[in-house]
């Protein structure tokens, strides 16, 4: 360790450590700063990833989200993204289910909900760029009719009603991460008479 | 348990074998060959493992940190978003660049996370916000740009600067808003940003 040492002589991974910490712009600016810090901000994906999402206005949700957190993946599916919302460039795909419910209900971010009197059926729609797969689960068994649902997530609530009675129901699946573990409360309310 | 330390200025020290033990170096040689002989930490002068012994017995009973590697985006993310740090770190973390580097550097080469965590929080903070210049003159950074490269990089750089610019404006009030409505503050411009990825 020599006498003199400054942010110049620290390694290149720690170098790497602190500039991540800052946001994208900052991150440009420092590039600016000289050859070396250059260097690091060139040949670092996830600086390079940093610099990219703030440019062009994004976050990364892979803290919140269990997608592999790998820089140099998300560099390049950030670039193919970008440049797909430039040409307007869809993709096409189908996927089959087997249908016993009622009612369509509701599309939500990527989530198709159907239901019938006794249960919900939740598909969720593959989402590449979030690394989420396509899966369906039930949630079943409530122990009255279900005339309607409906899904909330900037609450993380889904609303279960039934025609009488209605019930609500934070409602725990692992796509909506809630602070809260289950809270009911039961709301009763007279509906108008049909 | 007392285990004996070595400053690369040949001090001993000794300290708790449970403050050792933050050091994920430290505690690799624990288990590996056992607490007998002094450890030689060769990268580490005195007066620098003197504030890393104080960091590590103030902070004896944290629970060691469970993640492996620092890996990615994520990681750093959760880092930059813990912006509470202690009084007690904070004046701990507040001594002049030199030292500040220097414990850094232990942090790293010692492996005691928090503490890497910590220092370079410090330094991303002091760099901030500031400009191109101010950096250069806070850590006294030479220019080692030629006169081309930099134009070239300036032109970059206001180009992404007119792009970032433009993006808040659609979003604060459509094209036609005025450029003087900026900038924008803090919160406002966090809430601008919402387009998840």
């Amino acid at each position: 360790m020599c006498a003199n040492l400054s942010l110049f002589t620290l390694p290149h991974e720690i170098l790497t450590r602190i500039f991540a910490l800052l946001e994208g712009r900052h991150i440009a600016r420092c590039s600016a700063v000289c050859s070396y810090f250059k260097d690091i901000v060139g040949c670092s994906a996830v600086l390079q990833y940093f610099i990219k999402l703030d440019m062009f206005g994004y976050l990364d949700v892979s803290g919140s989200v269990d997608v592999p957190a790998i820089s140099a993946t998300r560099l390049s599916q950030l670039g193919r993204h970008i440049d797909a919302w430039n040409k307007l460039d869809w993709m096409e795909s189908h996927i089959r289910v087997p249908f016993q419910y009622e009612d369509f209900g509701i599309l939500c971010q990527g989530i198709i909900a159907m239901f019938n009197l006794k249960s919900v059926c939740c598909i969720q729609l593959p989402h590449l760029m979030r690394g989420i797969q396509f899966r369906t689960w039930t949630l079943g068994d409530f122990s009255f009719p279900i005339y309607q649902i409906e899904i909330d997530p900037s609450n993380n609530l889904l609303v279960v009603m039934s025609r009488i009675l209605v019930r609500v129901s934070l409602s725990i699946s692992s796509r909506f991460p809630i602070k809260a573990r289950i809270q009911e409360l039961q709301v009763t309310f007279f509906s108008r008479p049909l | 348990m007392i285990v004996s330390l070595v400053s690369s200025d040949g001090k001993l020290y000794q300290v708790d074998e449970a403050v050792a033990r933050r050091s994920g170096v430290i505690y690799t040689v624990l288990e590996d060959i056992g607490n007998q002989k002094p450890i030689p930490l060769l990268n580490v002068p005195s007066h620098v493992l003197k504030q890393v012994i104080e960091y590590c017995e103030y902070h004896r009973t944290d629970p060691l940190p469970q993640d492996a590697e620092w890996s990615g985006p994520a990681r750093a993310e959760l880092v930059r978003r813990k912006a509470v740090v202690s009084d007690w770190d904070k004046k701990f973390i507040d001594c002049d660049q030199t030292l500040l580097f220097e414990i850094i550097q232990a942090a790293s080469y010692l492996d005691i996370k928090p503490l890497l965590d910590l220092g370079c929080k410090t330094v991303a903070n002091m760099m901030t916000g500031k400009s191109v210049e101010d950096i250069r003159a806070l850590f006294h950074i030479e220019n080692d740009f030629t006169p081309e490269e930099e134009t070239a990089m300036q032109v970059e750089r206001s180009e992404f600067e007119s792009l970032y610019n433009i993006m808040i404006k659609s979003m604060a009030g459509g094209v036609n808003a005025p450029v003087t409505s900026l900038p924008i503050p803090g919160k406002a411009r966090r809430r601008l940003r919402a387009p998840h990825y």
